[in-house]
C-alpha cells in the first residue's frame, strides 16, 4: 500500500506543481524577462518581446504573473501558519481545560464560527488600510476558526482514551501530557487543515486585492485583476491581462488542495495498515 | 494503610433533571501493606469509578480517602502531587495505556523523569532492564511501539512503568480481562512474585469469581454502589466450582 | 456429507523477511449439525480462520488448501451467494458491529429482505419480531431502539437474530461473550445452543468453560492445531502438553503460569516445538527424543481424538 500512495498521481502533481511554484517565486528577478515597474508602450497585445503583452500604463504582465506569485506564497504560507497555530491553540484550550478556561475558549471559538467570513474581513482590511502585514493579520485572525474547531473535535476524542487516564495516573502534569502526547497525535490533522488553509488564504489574498484592498506597492494575482477590471481589461477583452493571473490563482489553489487529498489517502492508507496488523 | 471512610461519588444524569446516579454509594474500606483485596461486581456496580477515585483519577462526591493516617487531597482532578506516587494503578484494555506515537523506551522512561527518580536517560534504562527482567520481557521490545506487541506483553509493560515509581500500593481494574487464558495466568502470577517480593498492597479488581478465589485474601462485593458482602473468597463465593462444566450441565438441564 | 471440509489450509501474510503463517497445514471437517469450539491464546490464528472461512481477509493474506461447503469448493461466487445466508457470522465486538444511526428493526429486517426477497412490508416486520423475541428480546421496545441504547448482552442478540435470519446452516461465533458479565455471559450461552436447531456452529473462544459446550474442541497454537478431542475427554485427560499447560492456566485449575510458548524462538527449531519443555521426553528412549528433536511430528489418532505429538 505504502509504494501504491507514494506514485499516487496526486502526490506526484502536487508536488511538481509546488516545486514549480516555488521556484518561479524565488527566482522571480532570473526567471522575469523585466522589471514588473519597466513601461514600454501600453496596451501592446502578446508579442516576441512582451509575451503576454502590456497593460494600460505600458507594464509587462508577464514580469507581473511572476512578481505576483511571490505575494501569493508568501501570504498564504504566514497566514496559514498564523492562523493554524491560533487555531490549534484555541481548540486544546477549548477541550482540554476545565472550568471558566475552557468556557471562554469555546465561546471565543463559537463565536468567531458564527461571524460571516468575506464581510468583516473587508471591513477590517479597509479599516486597518492597505498593506502586506495588515492582510496577512485580517487573514489569521479570521481563519484561524475551523482549525480550532476541528483540533477541538479531535482533542476532546483524545482525552477520553485510556492512555491519557494511565498517564494521568502516573503523575504527568497537564502541560506535559498536551506538548508530549496530545500535539504529536494532532500532526495529521494540523497538517491537513494548514493546506486547505493555504489554498482559503491564497484565494482570500486574492479576493482582498480584487476589490482593491491589496498592498497598492507591490503587484499580486489579485492586484493584477483589479487593475484589469477597473481600466478596460475586461471591457476590451484584453484575454492576455485576466486570464493569466486568474489561472495562477486557480493553480495554485488546486495545488494546495490536491496536495491536501493526497496526505488524506495516505494517513486513511496507514490507517488501514495498523488496523491490519492486529 | 490505605483507607477510605464514606465515599461517594455521583453523576447528575441531564443538564436541567436533578435526577442523580449514585455510582458508589457509602463505600470504607481499608487496605493493608502486602495483602491482595478483592473487589467484584457486575459492571455498572460502581468497581471501577471506587478505584478511580482511589487513585485520584475523579473528584469523589463526599467522603475521605486516608493514606498511611493523612488525608489525601481530593478538591480538584488530576492530582498532581508527589504524595499520590506511592498509589498506582493499572488498567483493563493494557494496548490502549500507552501513547499509540510514543516508543515504549520512551514511555517507560516519562514518568521516571517526571518525578526526578532519574537524572539521565541511562540511568533511566539501567533502571529499566532490571524491571524488564523482573517482568520477564526482552530489552529489546522498549524498541517497539505499542502497536507491535501482543496484549499480555502491553500488560506486563504497565505493571513495569506503574513499578518503576516504587509504589505501595497497586490498583488492578481488571487487569486480565482483556487477555486470554494464559496470559491472564502468566499476568497474575507476575502480580504475586512482586507482591511477595516488595510487599505492596494490591486492590484486584476482576468480575472472575475463579480468579479472585485463587488471588485474594479478601473480597468485597460491590451491589449498586455498595458493599453488600465481605469476607474470605471461600465465605464470600461458597465452595468453588470444581469443573469447567458447571456451563455444559446448565445446558442439558434446560 | 459433511458440511464444511477444510484440505491443507495454509493462511499467510506478506511480511519482511520471510511471510507469516497465521494458519499452517489445517485440515478439518464440520459435520452437519455439529458443534465445534478452537481454543487458543489470542494470535493463534483462530479470528484468521474464521475470517478466511468468510471471504473477509485482509488484502495482503494469501490463501492456499482447498475449503469445501458441502462437498463443492468454495468459490468466491459460492460464497457470496452463501455469505449471510446459510454461511452466518456474529462478529466478536457486538455493539460496534451495528450501524448506530439506523434502529435495530431496520438493520434485522434489512439482511431478512436480503434473503428472503419475497418478503416485504407486514409480513417482514411479523417475521422480525419473531426473530427478536426468539433471541429472548422484547421486541415491542428493542425493535425502534437504536444500537446506543442496548447493552454489550442486548447487541449480541441482536446480531444473533440477523444471523438467524438467514436460517443459517453453520454459525460461527468469534469470542461471543468478550466483555461481557458473568451472568450475561451464560444466559447468551444458553440461548446461543438454543437457538441453534438447523444450524452446525463454530464457536471461537478462550474460554475452557464455553468451549466445553461443544461436542468436540480444537486446540490451536501458533497456527496448527495440537490437539482435537471432545471436551470431557481432553479436559479429563489431555494428552497435548500445551492443551495441560491451557488447561492448568484456567483459575478453575489453580492459575499455573506457563512462559514458555512464545512464538518466533519456537518457529526455528526443526522437530517439535515443545521438545525443550517437554515432560514426556524425559520418559522416552534416546532414538525417540532424537526423533522429537529434528521430525516436526503431525496430527495423529483415531478421527475422535487426534493429537500433534509423536509419543502422546
Amino acid at each position: 500500500m505504502p509504494i501504491l500512495s507514494r506514485y499516487s498521481p496526486w502526490g506526484v502533481i502536487s508536488c511538481l506543481l509546488i516545486v514549480g511554484l516555488s521556484i518561479i517565486a524565488l527566482f522571480a528577478p532570473f526567471i522575469s524577462p523585466f522589471s514588473p515597474g519597466e513601461r514600454f508602450f501600453p496596451f501592446s497585445p502578446p508579442s516576441a518581446v512582451h509575451w503576454l503583452g502590456t497593460d494600460d500604463i505600458g507594464q509587462d504582465i508577464l514580469a507581473q504573473v511572476i512578481y505576483g506569485s511571490q505575494i501569493s506564497l508568501t501570504v498564504g504560507l504566514a497566514a496559514a501558519v498564523s492562523s493554524v497555530c491560533l487555531g490549534t491553540l484555541a481548540g486544546i484550550g477549548g477541550a482540554y481545560l476545565r472550568g471558566w478556561g475552557r468556557e471562554v475558549f469555546r465561546g471565543m471559538i463559537d463565536t468567531a464560527l458564527l461571524i460571516p467570513f468575506l464581510p468583516l474581513m473587508v471591513l477590517l482590511a479597509a479599516y486597518l488600510g492597505p498593506g502586506l502585514s495588515n492582510i496577512v493579520l485580517v487573514i489569521s485572525l479570521l481563519g484561524w476558526c475551523s482549525t480550532a474547531r476541528s483540533v477541538q473535535a479531535r482533542v476532546l476524542q483524545l482525552r477520553e482514551l485510556p492512555f491519557i487516564e494511565s498517564l494521568v495516573s502516573l503523575g504527568l502534569p497537564g502541560y506535559r501530557i498536551i506538548y508530549a502526547h496530545i500535539l504529536p497525535n494532532l500532526r495529521e490533522l494540523i497538517l491537513a487543515k494548514f493546506i486547505v488553509t493555504a489554498a482559503h488564504v491564497m484565494l482570500a489574498e486574492a479576493a482582498l486585492s480584487f476589490l482593491g484592498l491589496g498592498d497598492p506597492t507591490r503587484v499580486s494575482w489579485g492586484g493584477i485583476l483589479y487593475y484589469a477590471f477597473h481600466r478596460g481589461g475586461f471591457s476590451n477583452d484584453l484575454w492576455y491581462w485576466y486570464l493569466p493571473p486568474g489561472g495562477c490563482i486557480a493553480l495554485s489553489t488546486f495545488t494546495f488542495v490536491a496536495w491536501g487529498y493526497y496526505l488524506e489517502q495516505r494517513a486513511t492508507a496507514s490507517a488501514a495498515d495498523s488496523l491490519m496488523e492486529d | 494503610m490505605l483507607e477510605a471512610i464514606a465515599l461517594q461519588k455521583h453523576f447528575r444524569q441531564g443538564f436541567f433533571s436533578q435526577r442523580t446516579v449514585r455510582a458508589v454509594d457509602g463505600v470504607s474500606l481499608c487496605l493493608t501493606a502486602g495483602e491482595t483485596l478483592g473487589l467484584t461486581g457486575n459492571s455498572g456496580s460502581g468497581k471501577s469509578t471506587l478505584a478511580r477515585m482511589l487513585a485520584g483519577l475523579i473528584k469523589p462526591s463526599a467522603g475521605r480517602i486516608l493514606y498511611q493516617d493523612v488525608e489525601l487531597p481530593t478538591s480538584s482532578p488530576p492530582f498532581f502531587t508527589p504524595r499520590r506516587r506511592p498509589l498506582q494503578m493499572i488498567f483493563q484494555n493494557p494496548l490502549l495505556a500507552f501513547d499509540p506515537r510514543q516508543q515504549l523506551r520512551q514511555a517507560l522512561l516519562e514518568p521516571l523523569l517526571t518525578h526526578r527518580l532519574i537524572s539521565s536517560t541511562a540511568q533511566g534504562l539501567d533502571r529499566l532492564s532490571g524491571l524488564l527482567h523482573a517482568v520477564g520481557l526482552e530489552e529489546e521490545l522498549l524498541l517497539r511501539y505499542p502497536h507491535q506487541i501482543s496484549g499480555g506483553q502491553a500488560q506486563r509493560l504497565t505493571i513495569a512503568r506503574a513499578l518503576s515509581l516504587e509504589p505501595e500500593l497497586l490498583i488492578a481494574d481488571e487487569p486480565a480481562a482483556m487477555l486470554d487464558v494464559v496470559a491472564q495466568a502468566q499476568v497474575m502470577a507476575l502480580l504475586h512474585q512482586l507482591q511477595n517480593r516488595t510487599g505492596i498492597g494490591m486492590l484486584l479488581i476482576s468480575h472472575d469469581t475463579e480468579l479472585l478465589r485463587a488471588s485474594a485474601s479478601r473480597v468485597l462485593v460491590m451491589v449498586n454502589g455498595q458493599i453488600t458482602a465481605a469476607g474470605t473468597p471461600a465465605a464470600v463465593f461458597g465452595p468453588p466450582a470444581t469443573d469447567l462444566f458447571s456451563l455444559r450441565r446448565q445446558l442439558t438441564t434446560t | 456429507m459433511d458440511l464444511l471440509t477444510l484440505k491443507d489450509l495454509n493462511i499467510s501474510f506478506m511480511k519482511t523477511p520471510e511471510p507469516f503463517f497465521a494458519v499452517r497445514q489445517l485440515t478439518v471437517s464440520l459435520a452437519l449439525l455439529s458443534r465445534t469450539a478452537i481454543i487458543g491464546e489470542s494470535g493463534c490464528g483462530k479470528s484468521i480462520l474464521a475470517a478466511a472461512l468468510l471471504g473477509i481477509l485482509p488484502h495482503n493474506a494469501t490463501v492456499s488448501g482447498s475449503i469445501f461447503w458441502q462437498g463443492t469448493p468454495l468459490t468466491p461466487d459460492l460464497l457470496r451467494r452463501i455469505r449471510g445466508r446459510e454461511l452466518a457470522l456474529i462478529p466478536q465486538n457486538p455493539a460496534a458491529s451495528l450501524n448506530p444511526t439506523l434502529s435495530v428493526g431496520f438493520q434485522v429486517a434489512e439482511t431478512l429482505a436480503l434473503t428472503h426477497a419475497n418478503r416485504h412490508g407486514g409480513k417482514l416486520r411479523d417475521q422480525v419480531f419473531q426473530l427478536l423475541s426468539q433471541v429472548g428480546l422484547d421486541a415491542k421496545v428493542v425493535y425502534t431502539a437504536y444500537p446506543h441504547q442496548l447493552s454489550g448482552g442486548m447487541a449480541q442478540r441482536v446480531l444473533l437474530a440477523i444471523a438467524l435470519g438467514g436460517s443459517p446452516r453453520l454459525l460461527i461465533a468469534d469470542e461471543p461473550t468478550k466483555g461481557l458479565d458473568p451472568a450475561v455471559r451464560t444466559d447468551n450461552m444458553l440461548l446461543l445452543h438454543q437457538c441453534l436447531v438447523t444450524s452446525a456452529l463454530l464457536l471461537i473462544t478462550h474460554d475452557l468453560e464455553l468451549a466445553a459446550t461443544c461436542e468436540q474442541v480444537m486446540v490451536m497454537h501458533a497456527g496448527e492445531v495440537v490437539e482435537i478431542a471432545a471436551p470431557e475427554r481432553l479436559y479429563a485427560k489431555p494428552r497435548h502438553i500445551y492443551t495441560r499447560a491451557l488447561l492448568s492456566a484456567h483459575p478453575a485449575n489453580g492459575l499455573l503460569a506457563a512462559t514458555f510458548f512464545c512464538g518466533a524462538a519456537l518457529d526455528q527449531q526443526p522437530g517439535c516445538k515443545f521438545a525443550a519443555h517437554c515432560q514426556l521426553l524425559a520418559t522416552l528412549s534416546p532414538t525417540q527424543r532424537r526423533q522429537c528433536r529434528q521430525q516436526a511430528p503431525t496430527l495423529r489418532g483415531s478421527s475422535d481424538w487426534q493429537v500433534r505429538c509423536h509419543y502422546a
